[in-house]
């Protein structure tokens, strides 16, 4: 295995607000990683970080051995990242076959774009609905409609933002199928994810985030035994 | 490339007709506009011409505004300063040797580079939504006041006096020359024939460009700009090239409006002059080129029919039909009734693409 995300003494502060705090992380090829954490541990800020909405107080970040910290978002896709955010985000008025040819024009031409679209919307489970506009799916429909987009775009990295929030248990469950067979065919995704029974379902590795550091990191089953892991989700560590 | 594959180009997800029966009507409107100087007096088809010169302005909002979201309030800005630029080359040059039409070349250029370097520092100075639109209108007005005020005799450029109010005049009609080297004014029906074919070049162009990459990626960025730049593409340069090809297209009827009265003045940029292209694009259904261009063509006849009558009154019914449009069809009344003729359900309310919040330049606040 060699490393494909390198972070290296993170730091994000707004104000007098440190949200990331020299944080260091690594990620290796075809790693299936969770990165979990409770409310205002720095989730998101990290998400952010790293996919390039927002630029770091300090630290560096190396995406397959090339300094990207200064990288706009789409130069960080262009360089093989690819990003579900948290709130579906497709394109609603316009037809569910146009959201992901969208995508996957950039690297395909016309006809290849048919045959890789079909091919993704069969995966997802939306191949019926490519006519619909994406506007009108159900929510969890959309969630997946976003990650056939940002599969299409065969990433070396796949990030995804709370992929189940708003999902039934059902829908979470086939979601999680949906992750373990994209990293089966070799692709390494970075879940952050606050759904334990998702992360349970999905992750070998997990990483916690606390007040902006990496508070344990270990397998899941490592994890979940972990007391401390325990207190601060149950709170006890900030009362302590 | 086989001629299938070309045709196959026009048509696509980003424009309304694309069957058989369109473009079997679409052929025989060409037809018979073809056949109009024939049947018709010289007024009506210099007065068609007139209409035919506007609508590359529009055109090019729906582009900007349309298909890519963002609402230009300023196309007249490109569109008087191509008119100046051509009236005072041509004059200063002369129609002699073709020169008009190098004086064309020169003041599309102007405009286009002007759209640029307007476009590049407002784009990439991350301006966005309704800001664009009074930025764009503030040039607009700008320009237009500035002009006003060249009344005096030192306000000339070479030959060329820019005379205030009263507006530039005696500017030369386009010309050719032919291979003896004589001079051969465009004019009357052979204007008329050239705006008609421009039209017909710059309609198909424009549907060959929107129904490819370039236009997905302009629509995905109206639909929601921050997944397409998670998709990879770096959207302020779609942004921009969508903005020159407006300016360009508001330039080009800008010079030709020159030519075609041989005059150009300040209040063809003013606000009422601004506010008109937005109207004839929102009323047709901004986000088709065919609903755009015949929108405009019925909004600038009815115009003109009710201006003949009183102009403050045609400006009132103009303002009125653009309100009633927000209100009860917002995706424009030619997308309207096409959508009710196929039996659509969304009728009159939907726009082309859908059911939608999308009510007039909604997309462009929610950035």
């Amino acid at each position: 295995m060699s490393r494909l995300l390198e972070v290296k003494a993170l730091t994000k502060r707004f104000g007098g607000v440190t949200a990331i705090d020299c944080l260091d992380f690594a990620l290796e090829e075809r790693e299936l990683h969770c990165l979990i954490g409770p409310n205002g541990a720095g989730k998101s800020t990290f998400f952010k970080l790293v996919t390039g909405r927002i630029r770091p107080s300090s630290g560096t970040i190396v995406f397959r051995g090339r300094d990207i910290t200064r990288l706009s978002s789409a130069r960080r896709v262009q360089a093989g990242m690819s990003i579900k955010m948290q709130v579906p985000g497709i394109f609603p008025n316009l037809p569910v076959q146009q959201n992901i040819a969208t995508a996957l024009q950039r690297r395909l031409d016309r006809a290849a774009v048919r045959a890789e679209s079909d091919r993704l919307l069969t995966f997802v489970g939306l191949e019926q609905q490519r006519h619909r506009l994406a506007g009108e799916l159900a929510h969890g429909q959309k969630q997946w409609l976003e990650i056939a987009m940002a599969v299409g775009l065969s990433p070396a990295l796949l990030f995804l933002d709370e992929p189940t929030a708003g999902l039934s248990p059902e829908e979470t469950r086939h979601t999680g199928e949906m992750v373990l067979e994209l990293n089966r065919q070799g692709m390494t995704v970075l879940v952050v994810e606050h759904d334990m029974a998702f992360v349970r379902q999905i992750a070998r590795m997990v990483t916690v985030l606390h007040f902006g550091r990496t508070f344990a990191r270990g397998t899941i089953d490592e994890i979940i035994a972990h007391e401390g892991v325990q207190e601060i989700y149950l709170g006890k560590a900030q009362d302590a | 490339m086989t001629p299938t594959d070309l045709l196959a180009r026009f048509n696509g997800p980003q424009t309304f007709g694309n069957g058989r029966a369109f473009w079997a009507a679409a052929g025989l409107v060409l037809g018979l506009a073809v056949l109009y100087p024939l049947i018709a007096d010289s007024f009506n088809v210099a007065n068609t011409a007139y209409f035919g010169v506007w609508t590359f302005m529009a055109l090019g909002l729906s582009v900007i505004w349309g298909y890519g979201g963002l609402l230009s309030f300023g196309q007249t800005a490109f569109f008087g300063l191509a008119g100046y630029a051509y009236g005072v080359i041509a004059i200063n040059l002369g129609d002699a040797h073709g020169y008009p039409i190098l004086a064309l070349l020169a003041a599309l250029t102007i405009a286009s580079a002007f759209a640029l370097i307007l476009g590049y520092f407002m784009i990439y100075g991350g301006i966005g939504g309704v800001f664009v639109g009074i930025v764009t209108l503030s040039v607009t007005l700008a320009f237009a006041t500035f002009m006003n005020q060249t009344a005096g005799p030192q306000w000339h450029i070479g030959r060329a006096r820019l005379n205030g109010y009263n507006g530039m005049t005696r500017i030369p009609s386009l010309a050719i020359v032919d291979f003896a080297g004589n001079k051969l004014k465009i004019d009357g029906p052979a204007f008329y024939y050239l705006i008609l074919a421009l039209m017909v070049i710059i309609y198909l162009g424009l549907r060959v460009l929107l129904n490819s990459r370039f236009g997905n990626v302009l629509v995905a960025i109206r639909e929601n700009p921050e997944r397409t730049e998670l998709l990879g593409y770096d959207i302020r340069r779609y942004q921009l090239g969508a903005f020159v090809i407006g300016g360009f297209l508001a330039g080009l009827s800008g010079a030709l409006y020159a030519a075609w009265g041989n005059f150009i003045v300040p209040a063809s940029m003013a606000l009422p002059a601004a506010a008109m292209p937005i109207i004839w694009v929102a009323v047709g259904g901004r986000q088709d080129l065919t609903a755009t261009l015949i929108g405009t063509l019925v909004v600038l006849y009815v115009f003109q029919a009710l201006t003949v009558i009183s102009q403050e009154y045609a400006l009132v019914v103009i303002g009125a039909v653009l309100l009633v449009t927000i209100l009860f069809a917002p995706g424009g009344y030619v997308i309207g009734i096409a959508n009710l003729l196929r039996g659509g359900r969304r009728g009159l309310i939907g726009m082309r693409t859908g059911p939608v919040d999308a009510r007039l330049g909604a997309e462009t606040t929610n950035e």
